[in-house]
Order: structure tokens, then sequence, then C-alpha cells
């Protein structure tokens, strides 16, 4: 089962995703420049949104983060463990070889060429240790690694740590499952063990606008209060667009669940969570300046027993034009209603669909609800057995 | 017996890496080999280290018919860094955990608490930086030649895919589905009668571009090679292929057509 969403969002005056110019981000479509809101600008927002986050609040749910200090983190966990320090620090060093093949240096030895100064020899001892790569971790995941690596330096001792490789501490320690709803639906990506890849359950494509896009600017001066001058003390420029954005979400229920390990209750409240998150969230770029908080205008729900990702963004491929009697949302919101029913029917496809609209547009074998909590309940996901 | 698969690659963005490498992802013009059969393999249900996938691009031949070239387009990219969210903008020094979030663990350690990664230069949390290059509007026919059992269960396969599929990455959701016909006969003859789909026609029909199309054929002894034949998508194993630029005219409805407005 394949659930997507479909998203008609308006966003007044903002610069919400910024390219490396500081302009919002564009791309071509349809012949013609739009705006664009990046894939991981989107999906970042719904991760750390309060209403995402809400939905795992319970401890046992802990959130991922990114972290190459794995190693200090696990430091922070031993202090409550008897250990030595030469113990102690050999379960760090441990933890900083996790993801390479490298055996710890023995004791004694010079594995670099001596330092020139004194003091720069002691900060390198004090830099903390980190991993090779950024690694996304659930807190009862480094619990455990922490908690495995004490007890092979108590039972086996410190020379026999030191002497395993990387590999060799993962095999030892186990294979680690993800215990984090947001890694079984985002994914993560290690180029080394223990911690496995999984593959992302939800797939967030780039919001581009239905219509063309103008670049504007804001010429703004800051003047200065106190030294009484006339004219401003400082000029510059921040670009700025307002777009109707379409954009699409999609849910493996499937996948989801083998990421899961078949929890259909987790699995169940991260999807209601990723759509809630999904309609209520956007990114935050210059906020503070334009404050340009639109929740979309239109919400499709799908839901589809054939794992076909299908968008609707060829709705908008002639750029939609406002008139005197309809605005950019609602040409915008007509275009996809009458293009759901025909690509649908020209492929020979079928899905399941609930709709939420501030604007009055009928699509075909379409459920409208009435409020957001309705649609939410309409997702027929208590009662997939894992298909 | 032998047979044809086609499959339409369409989508406001698609991206098909060749030869990229580390924060610097690139885009060929055209899709890939691998980027193709690792598609299929995931809508059979193929983890990436599975043997079928090496087999299964020894066993079809590819030629890719370019009915939208698209334009390039540079992403960029950043990971870690920034803020999130209402959270106080204090000056100094900033700790893990607190209700910042966001930005790289990597700084010192003090007194028990991790400070977050501070540039220098510009007092923000570190980012990581990376360019992704992207085929903005384009649209492709992929013709796959290959042995009749093979096709059908490809065509089988893309229709009832096990796991989702994308145009090269995972932000780059189709926009027609994929599968787009079976076919017998020659290759590129059969490839080039195509039709478009309703998006390519409008473009061809808007523009006053050219007659032809530029396909890129699988050829033995052609001598551009591509090195986008997978043997191991885990580790990221391919082999070289060699391919053959030609040009096809418009299939006869719409170059009968072009050819009216351009007289008329």
């Amino acid at each position: 089962m394949l659930i997507a969403l479909h998203l008609l969002q308006n966003h007044a005056p903002s610069n919400l995703n910024r390219d490396d110019n500081g302009d919002p981000k564009d791309c071509v479509f349809g012949g013609v420049r739009r705006a664009r809101i990046s894939s991981q600008s989107l999906k970042r927002s719904i991760r750390w949104s309060p209403t995402f986050r809400s939905y795992f609040a319970d401890e046992s749910q802990d959130l991922a983060q990114r972290t190459q200090l794995l190693p200090e983190l696990v430091r922070q966990r031993i202090n409550t463990h008897d250990l030595d320090t030469e113990s102690s620090e050999a379960v760090v060093r441990a933890a900083m070889r996790i993801g390479t093949a490298e055996k710890a240096a023995p004791v004694g030895e010079m594995t670099r060429a001596p330092r020139k100064t004194k003091r720069s020899a002691e900060s390198e001892n004090n830099a903390p240790k980190r991993t090779a790569q950024l690694m996304f971790l659930s807190s009862s995941e480094i619990d455990e690694l922490s908690a495995a690596l004490v007890r092979i330096v108590q039972e086996d001792g410190i020379s026999v740590l030191d002497g395993l490789t990387g590999d060799k501490i993962s095999e030892k320690v186990g294979i680690f499952e993800p215990h984090a709803a947001d890694i079984a639906m985002f994914g993560r990506m290690t180029t080394s063990s223990p911690f496995k890849n999984i593959e992302a359950a939800v797939q967030v494509a780039h919001a581009i606008s239905t219509h063309a896009v103008e670049q504007e600017f804001d010429f703004y001066t800051a003047v200065d209060d106190i030294s009484g001058e006339s004219g401003a003390g400082f000029i510059g420029e921040v670009s700025f667009n307002s777009s109707v954005y379409y954009k699409y979400f999609s849910i493996d229920w499937t996948g989801l669940l083998s990421n899961l390990h078949g929890d259909a209750a987790i699995a169940a409240a991260a999807v209601r969570g990723l759509i809630h998150a999904a309609i209520l969230a956007h990114p935050s770029g210059k906020q503070n300046s334009f404050a340009a908080h639109n929740p979309p205008d239109v919400a499709i729900v799908e839901v589809r027993r054939d794992r076909i990702a299908l968008s609707y963004a060829n709705a908008f491929v002639q750029p939609v034009r406002a008139t005197p009697q309809q605005s950019l949302t609602a040409a915008s919101a007509d275009a996809l209603a009458r293009y759901i029913p025909q690509l649908n029917r020209l492929y020979d496809l079928h899905a399941d669909r609930a709709l939420l609209s501030t604007l009055p547009i009928d699509i075909a074998d379409t459920r409208a609800c009435a409020s957001l909590g309705e649609l939410i309940a309409w997702l027929p996901i208590e009662r997939q057995e894992g298909r | 017996m032998t047979a044809i698969i086609y499959l339409r690659c369409e989508a406001p963005l698609q991206a098909w890496g060749l030869r990229a490498r580390w924060g610097q992802r690139d885009t060929t013009s055209a899709p890939t080999k691998s980027g193709i059969i690792g598609m299929l393999a995931s809508a059979s249900g193929w983890a990436r280290e599975d043997r079928q996938i090496a087999e299964l691009g020894a066993a079809v031949q590819m030629a890719v018919r370019v009915d939208l070239p698209g334009t390039l387009l540079d992403d960029y990219h950043t990971t870690g860094g920034g803020r999130f969210g209402a959270t106080d903008q204090r000056s100094g020094v900033r700790y893990h955990d607190e209700p910042y979030i966001g930005g790289v663990l990597s700084a010192v350690e003090t007194r028990g608490r991790i400070k977050v990664k501070i540039n220098e230069a510009t007092r923000l949390p570190e980012t990581d930086v990376s360019n992704r290059a992207y085929l903005a509007d384009a649209s492709f026919l992929v013709g796959l030649y290959g042995a009749e059992p093979v096709i059908a269960r490809l065509a089988h396969a893309v229709r009832h895919p096990v796991w989702p599929v994308f145009l090269g990455r995972k932000s780059c959701v189709a926009a027609t589905p994929l599968f787009a016909g079976l076919d017998q006969g020659d290759l590129v003859a059969r490839l080039s009668a195509q039709p478009p789909t309703p998006r390519v026609a409008l473009a061809w029909s808007a523009s006053h571009g050219d007659l032809v199309l530029r396909l890129i054929v699988e050829d033995p002894i052609a001598d551009t090679l591509y090195p986008d034949v997978p043997l191991d998508l885990r580790r990221r194993v391919f082999t070289t292929r060699a391919v053959r630029e030609l040009w096809c005219p418009l299939p006869a409805p719409h170059r009968a057509a072009r050819l009216d407005t351009l007289e008329g």
C-alpha cells in the first residue's frame, strides 16, 4: 500500500529555502521558471516540527539525531559504571573505531609526528573523539553499545578490547536494529557497520510552484539611530517571492512496517504524524522577516494498493494564471481537480482518495472531509495487515 | 523470442549520476543503465547486493530516446547547521541538550555538556555542503530489449513494484507511470516510432526546435564508453558499456504537424 499526500499551499511573500546566493530556490518546469522548495528542506521541517515530535512523545520512542560524536556520548554513559580511567579510555577508543576496520594503537606507540608545542599536544589529547561519519543514532542504540563495550572491557580486559577492529566490535555487540520511528520513515545511510542501513519509507518531492515565478527584491536600508546621520548606514537586498506550491509526499506502508519490524501501531502513529506535520509544518528560512505562515488550501490523501508513486505535477505544465475572477490558488486547484481523474483514467490506475480544502473543488470518487482530524481518521491504516 | 519494454522517465526533476564523487553529485544528460537497472531491481524487490542485478544488466540491451532534454539544475544542499524553529538566538555558546535543535555536534565538551560546533568566522553552527545536479523538465523514453520471459517479468515488476520507484534520487517522483508498453522487433526502429506523452506532445507543438530526436543506443563496436553497467550496487562496482549517438525523426504525426507550422 502506498499513501500519498498532495498539497496546494500558497505562501505569502517569503524566502523559505534559499540557494548559495541567498535567492529562493527555483527550477524550470513546462519551459518556465518556477519557485522551488527543496525536498531536504521540507523533510527537515517535518522531522523537527513539534507536531511530528508530539506523536512520539513517549520516551521509549526516542527520535534520532545526527552525530559524529558517538564516542563522547558513549563516554557520558559509562560514567555510571565503576570503570577505572584506562578502561574508560579503552571503551571510548573502541567507540571511535566503530565504522572503521582499525585496531587501537598499542599503548606507547607514536602514531603521529611529535607536536611542536606542549600546549597543542595537550589540546589534541583533549580534543573530542569522533567516528568517521555523521550517523543517525537513537539514545537506546547508544545505550546498548555503551553497555556492550563496558561488558567486553570488564570481562575480557583492555588489551582484548584494543585488539578488536571496528568490524569485530560490531560483530561482538551485535547488529543494532532501529527503534526510532523517524529513522524508519526517513532512512539512514552509513557506509559501515554496525548500524544497518535503513531504506527510507517516505519520499518527499521538491515542491514547485504551479505558476511562473517572478523573483522580487526588497531593497532595504538600515538607519543608524545614534549617529544622527541622515541617510542609510547600511543598505542591502533580500530576494523573495510569493508562490502557490504543489507538494508531494508518499509513504510506503509495507516498507515502513518492515523497518519497524511489523509494529503496526507505531507505523500507524508515524503515518498520522507525518501527514499532520506535512500539512502544518514548513521551512523556517527568513521567517523572522516574512512570517509567511500559510497552511495549505488543498490537501488530498490518496491510497493505492500498487506502490506506484505518481506526482500530479504535470497538472501545472502549462503555468497557471490568475484572472480577475479566480485567484492563483483557485486556478491551481481547478487544474489539479481536472487532471487527477484524467491521468488515472488514462493509465488505468485506481486509488482511494480523501480531500480537505478551503476551496470548493470537486474530484470524482473523493471523500470530502470537514476537518484535518477527519482526514487523518479516514486513513485506512489500522485495517491493513502489512500489505 | 525477444521483446522490448518501454519505460517513460518524466518528472519535474530527475537525476542520473555517472561520475559523482563525494559531495558533488552530477547528472548526465540521459538515464544511465545503472539507474534504470537499479529502478527495476527496486521494483522487483531485489536488495542492492542481489546477484540478479548484474545478470539483468547483461541480459538486456538499452536504448534511450531523448524526448525533452531538460535543463541542468544545480541544487545547493546543506546538512546540519542553521537553526530551526523559534528558539532563542543566544550569542556565545550553545549546548546540544538545550532546546536548540539542529547543528553538528562536534565541539569541545565543557562540564559534561557537548557544545555545538560553531564556525569561527560566521559564528553559526557548522554545515556540510553538497551540490547535487538534476535534470529539470526532461522526458525520456527508455527501451530495453531482451528475451521475452525477462521482459515479461520486468513488465510485471514495474506495474506492481515491491518498493516505490523514483527517477535517480528519492526526491525525483515520476509524473507519469514508468511502464510505457511492450513491443517486438528492432529496438532502435521501434523506439523511434513510439508516441510521446501529452506533456511531451505539448512541448513539441509549442517549440520551434528540431525535427529530430537524440538516441543513445548500446552498441558493442561503438567508441563512447559509459561506466554505468551495475555489477554490485551495494559496493558501487560498475563496468563499462559502449554507446552510440543516433538521431531519429519526430514520430510521424508530430513531424507532419511541425512541418506544417514551419511552412505556414
